[in-house]
């Protein structure tokens, strides 16, 4: 009985095992398919692969492979495989108690109780089985990256002989400038069209621009869109309410991130996530999203943004009313600019943790730009959140307090004294903690300040 | 009658019985009711917190009476010495014409004990009865008497009038297993409550268990098997009330004075196991445990001035504890994380 309930656990833990591996080989196929193509073709460009199909194929095969082994770390054990098949079953976690019962040797007073119960249940366990709904996404989603780098693969021209000496010329320049060159020059209409629907299946507006843009060479439109394609997801993410939701736009947005890849955009990728991460970051000072560990800390808010750290030769993807133009934050983008906006209060509140962050969002640009170092210099502390509280109102000396629900009001200078001996009450019978009756006081002499000698 | 000649199973009818009892007598309260027997069945000790007049003495008594064991009630006042809690030894004549000391046992020797409104009494007096809770023993002059199993306080403190009131200390709440907040009956239980005091008295509560049988039952909770899962959650939640982790909760760090200790953990574990047998099964779960969380844990955590200041409970700052447990403890994260394991299963036992 007992081994029955083993082997029926271990199945499932097989099982189980078998997804966690195909799908992290797949997730790691998929980006690699596309990198070892535009690797692959480039080579191919310049002459140095002559077969370029094979080598690609191995490359992709060796990277899937090492997604495999990098998922040996996430293998579940026997207990996590029970859990399972309790959480599936809904036996009030049986098989994990049997599994302990079985572990010591059934030497517990209710053990044979529990493994009775539980080998009742073992047919049911033993037809369970994980959804394949998800690897077959993420199968589909290596498959399209592969027929995309393959495609490079095919595309890329062994150089000519006349072209042989321009290209020796250009052996300084990147795969990409080469993979970019092969693909606008082909123009094949049938690809272009096909690449764009799978870039944008939902949107055949975008699909129609992107591949006028692909036929047309423009690559910087067709960047230029999927870069606002990309920000329209994480707005999108950010005010979606439900996790469903959250997780279709999220899949969405991480497919067109792999096709972006497709163009050799490994740059713009990450450089689309950056933005992401300062999307995230303004969240936060809007009191809305979550914080993104990357998002920059201590950046100012939306109007903050002076507009001239976004100088990347107007291919930077951020836009004035996201706030990346900060002051003083780190290294700087393309060159004139730093933000130069005045941090308001509240930005400051928001954003109070440190104000010397990381790699300051607007001064990157996406363009060139040689860095400059930033004038790290922090928030100015003039107007600090205890300041605003307690500070001296403009006209104390006219300051109402309107009683809520009476026709009746009364002058504040009359209400603090009442409350600062009540106040004072609380601290000699130690009603107030030691660590805050200097703040209690402090408070209470400000307010005195404030009034004045009264109307 | 020893717990062999007793099957456990009888003994859980008994439990199951004693509860319609207890229930017939009381209207309403009937977690406070779920709860005690949890207590009773882990040994542990309850602290019961609510305005007077909301039934705590009743269930004290009739839990007493439907378990048929001896039951004995302590009023807690300013004025209340050790002596009159655990006993004092008395001068007597013995056989002959000699004058001798004997030892006269105070109302602590009975199983069940009530100590009503303990928070009144001299910290002097409630330190006398903690130790008699911890030790299940008292020591008068150097002798060591033993109080009688199964031994359960059951403590009641008002949270009004708190003005000359001694409230117990951290350490000393911390020996109690629960503390239950008895609440307000809503307004049908309350109409219930009406018809049955205002007319003629209600046949008494039967007596059905012993305390064999109270005795074998407490044995079988600590047989009763939990799930590494279980006990790995324990031990998450109760580091996750502590603030001076790094691993807990940021409201927890931010608002919580101290967090439970290995006693909150045993206390989770124990009662989930009791709550697991009064219901029928032998195994534990997630689910028995989030039941008996906040009796639990509640009287273990303290708030700091700003938590005060906030108007924060400590039950917020449990659930935040719970969530992150259980966060961290999520099925095969490998899997979740990717989606694989939060779709539906496939296959033929999907249907039944």
């Amino acid at each position: 009985m007992s081994s029955d309930l083993l082997s029926s656990i271990t199945a499932a833990r097989a099982r189980l095992n078998a997804v966690i591996v195909a799908y992290r080989a797949l997730a790691w196929a998929a980006p690699s398919a596309v990198a070892a193509g535009a690797c692959v073709a480039g080579l191919k460009a310049l002459g140095l692969a002559a077969a370029g199909l094979p080598l690609w194929g191995a490359a992709v095969l060796a990277l899937a492979a090492a997604g495999a082994w990098a998922a040996r770390g996430a293998l579940i054990d026997a207990a996590g495989a029970a859990r399972w098949l309790d959480e599936r079953l809904s036996d009030r976690e049986l098989l994990s108690a049997a599994l302990v019962c079985r572990e010591r040797g059934s030497s517990g007073r209710f053990d044979a109780e529990i493994l009775g119960m539980a080998e009742a249940l073992l047919p049911r366990a033993a037809s369970l089985r994980p959804s394949p709904r998800p690897l077959a996404k993420r199968a589909a989603a290596a498959a399209a990256a592969c027929a995309v780098g393959a495609y490079l693969v095919l595309l890329a021209s062994p150089p000519s002989a006349s072209a042989s000496a321009s290209s020796a010329a250009r052996a300084g320049s990147s795969a990409k400038a080469a993979t970019s060159g092969a693909v606008s020059a082909r123009r094949d209409a049938q690809a272009a069209a096909a690449f764009a629907t799978s870039l944008f299946p939902d949107d055949k507006r975008r699909a129609t621009l992107a591949e006028r843009a692909l036929r047309e060479g423009r690559l910087d439109d067709l960047r230029d869109l999927i870069r606002s394609t990309d920000l329209e997801y994480g707005s999108r993410i950010a005010s979606s309410s439900g996790e469903a939701e959250r997780r279709k736009l999220s899949g969405e947005r991480e497919r067109l991130r792999e096709a972006a890849s497709a163009l050799s955009m490994g740059a713009m990728a990450q450089t689309l996530q950056r933005a992401d991460g300062g999307r995230d970051a303004l969240g936060d000072l809007g009191g809305e999203g979550s914080r993104s560990p990357s998002g920059g800390s201590g950046r100012a808010g939306a109007s903050d943004y002076s507009g001239e750290g976004q100088s990347g030769k107007g291919s930077g993807i951020g836009r004035p009313d996201q706030g990346m133009g900060l002051p003083g934050e780190g290294p700087q983008g393309s060159g004139p600019t730093q933000g130069s906006g005045e941090a308001s209060p509240e930005d400051q509140d928001g954003a109070s943790p440190s104000a010397a962050g990381g790699p300051g969002l607007g001064g990157q640009g996406y363009g060139k730009g040689s860095g400059q170092e930033g004038d790290s210099s922090p928030l100015s502390p003039s107007v600090s959140a205890r300041e605003a509280v307690i500070g001296a109102p403009k006209n104390p000396s006219y300051f109402d307090l309107v009683l809520p629900g009476k026709d009746a009001s009364s002058q504040l200078g009359e209400l603090v004294p009442d409350s600062r001996r009540s106040a004072e009450a609380a601290m000699s019978r130690e009603g107030v903690p030691l660590d805050y009756e200097d703040f209690v006081r402090s408070y209470f002499l400000s307010l005195g300040h404030a009034q004045g000698p009264g109307p | 009658m020893n717990d062999e000649e007793m099957p456990i199973a009888a003994c859980v009818d008994g439990m199951a019985r004693a509860r319609e009892e207890i229930a017939r007598a009381m209207v309403g309260q009937d977690e406070a009711i779920d709860l005690a027997l949890v207590a009773l069945l882990c040994e542990g000790h309850v602290l019961f917190e609510g305005v007077p007049g909301l039934g705590k003495t009743m269930l004290v008594r009739t839990l007493a009476d439907t378990l048929m064991m001896r039951f004995s009630r302590l009023q807690f006042t300013p004025d209340l010495m050790p002596s009159d809690v655990v006993g004092a030894t008395m001068i007597s004549q013995g056989e002959g014409s000699e004058l001798g000391l004997r030892f006269e046992p105070g109302p602590v020797f009975a199983n069940i004990v009530l100590a009503d409104e303990i928070n009144r009494a001299s910290p002097k007096t409630q330190s006398a009865l903690l130790q008699a809770m911890q030790e299940r023993a008292v020591t008068v002059r150097g002798r060591t008497y033993p109080l009688p199993r199964p031994f359960l306080v059951l403590a009641t403190q008002n949270p009004l009038e708190m003005e000359g009131t001694y409230p117990l200390p951290e350490a000393q709440v911390d020996r109690f297993l629960f503390k239950i907040i008895v609440s307000q009956p809503a307004q049908d239980e309350l109409v219930r409550i009406l018809y049955r005091t205002s007319g003629q008295e209600s046949s008494p509560t039967q007596a059905v268990m012993r305390e064999a049988d109270v005795l074998a039952l407490q044995r079988a909770t600590r047989d009763v098997v939990a799930s590494p899962e279980l006990m790995e959650t324990a031990a998450r939640i109760v580091i996750g009330t502590q603030p001076e982790r790094p691993s807990s909760p940021g409201r927890v760090r931010r608002l919580a004075r101290y967090g439970a200790g290995p006693r909150g953990a045993q206390a989770l574990v124990l009662a989930s196991k009791a709550r697991a047998l009064l219901s029928g099964r032998f195994n534990a779960t997630l689910d028995d445990m989030d039941a008996v969380m906040l009796p639990a844990l509640r009287h273990r955590i303290a708030l700091n001035f700003e938590g005060q200041s906030e108007g924060i409970q400590v039950e917020d700052l449990i659930k935040d504890s719970a969530d992150a447990a259980r966060a961290a403890l999520a099925f095969d994260e490998a899997i979740a994380a990717k989606g694989a394991a939060a779709s539906e299963p496939m296959g033929a036992g999907e249907s039944s």
